[in-house]
């Protein structure tokens, strides 16, 4: 898959696992990693881009003798969801005509 | 790979590459690591599965709003305390002018004292070898023109200053030596307290 749209899936995927409740770092990549491949590396620079948009927010609680970074999702992040959802009907065009274009040659 | 071994080295790149908040990344990767050996994961497996530190610094780069900008070194010149030194050097002139032409003069004369003496000896030599080889000429015609006792001496006092200006040649290309050494090492000298007094001046 493109580079670009995956880490725009991932993203997406991201905020629907926060949606159904807060998560940290490693429970975060072996949820997303159910649904889409995703490299340890590529977590926390992406999730630092979302606290930047305003789409999730972190907070530390204590674990297991130390300090654990749990994030959670904001109405910007849900609001991100339901726009992602409702360009579905032109993702879908866009992907017939695509795949139309495609079976044509 | 130890946990700190890997810290460490991502530390040193993150701070290489300019990435902000350093601290938070390796707080981040710390959990990360923590949580993967609470999860049964050796040490090693749990460092190993995070990818090379050059992946993850790359990952952070790639989204370019997490870097600081590459400082652009630029001279910073003040042109209040510009216009107080110009201000300075018009009014000083009287002062610094002659003091410099004089200090001119004294590096000049320096030169001069230094190769006045192979100068000298380079002079009297050339002239020795001159007047030598002309007279050597002279006696070989007053040998058969003058008195054979004439021309004898003649001959001799030739020789004696061809002798000497040959001495001379050698002395003075000693000393040709000597003295180009002395003269690139005052030159060297002034070429340094000159360099670090206009390095001492832009410190300033």
């Amino acid at each position: 898959m493109d580079p670009q749209l995956k880490k725009g899936f991932i993203e997406y995927c991201v905020l629907a696992i926060l949606k159904t409740g807060d998560s940290y770092g490693y429970q975060i990549i072996h949820q997303v990693q159910d649904i889409i491949e995703i490299s340890e590396s590529t977590l926390y620079p992406m999730l630092k881009r979302l606290e930047k948009r305003n789409a999730i927010e972190s907070y530390s609680q204590e674990f297991n003798g130390r300090l654990r970074k749990y994030y959670r999702i904001t109405g910007t992040g849900e609001a991100e969801i339901q726009q992602f959802l409702d360009s579905w009907p032109l993702i879908e065009t866009i992907y017939h005509f695509i795949e139309g274009g495609s079976m044509n040659d | 790979m130890t946990k700190e071994r890997f810290l460490e080295q991502l530390k040193n790149a993150l701070i290489a590459a300019r990435v902000q908040a350093v601290n938070d990344y390796l707080a981040d990767y710390t959990e990360l690591i923590n949580d993967k050996i609470d999860a049964g994961q050796s040490e090693e497996a749990a460092v190993a599965g995070l990818g090379s530190v050059n992946e993850i610094v790359d990952q952070i780069r790639s989204d370019g709003t997490e870097v600081y900008p590459t400082e652009v070194v630029k001279a910073k010149t003040n042109p209040v305390l510009t216009a107080l030194i110009v201000l300075l050097l018009v009014l000083g002139s009287p002062v610094w002018v002659p003091i410099t032409l004089a200090v001119i003069i004294i590096i000049f004369v320096a030169y001069g004292l230094i190769w006045i003496v192979p100068a000298v000896s380079g002079f009297v030599g050339t002239m020795f070898l001159g007047v030598g080889s002309i007279t050597i000429v002279l006696a070989i015609v007053s040998l058969f023109k003058a008195t054979l006792g004439f021309g004898l001496l003649q001959f001799g006092i030739s020789l004696a200053l061809l002798g000497g200006g040959i001495i001379l040649a050698g002395i003075t290309w000693v000393l040709a030596k000597v003295f180009g050494r002395t003269t690139a090492r005052l030159t060297k000298w002034l070429v340094v307290l000159f360099s670090n007094g206009r390095r001492g001046m832009q410190h300033a």
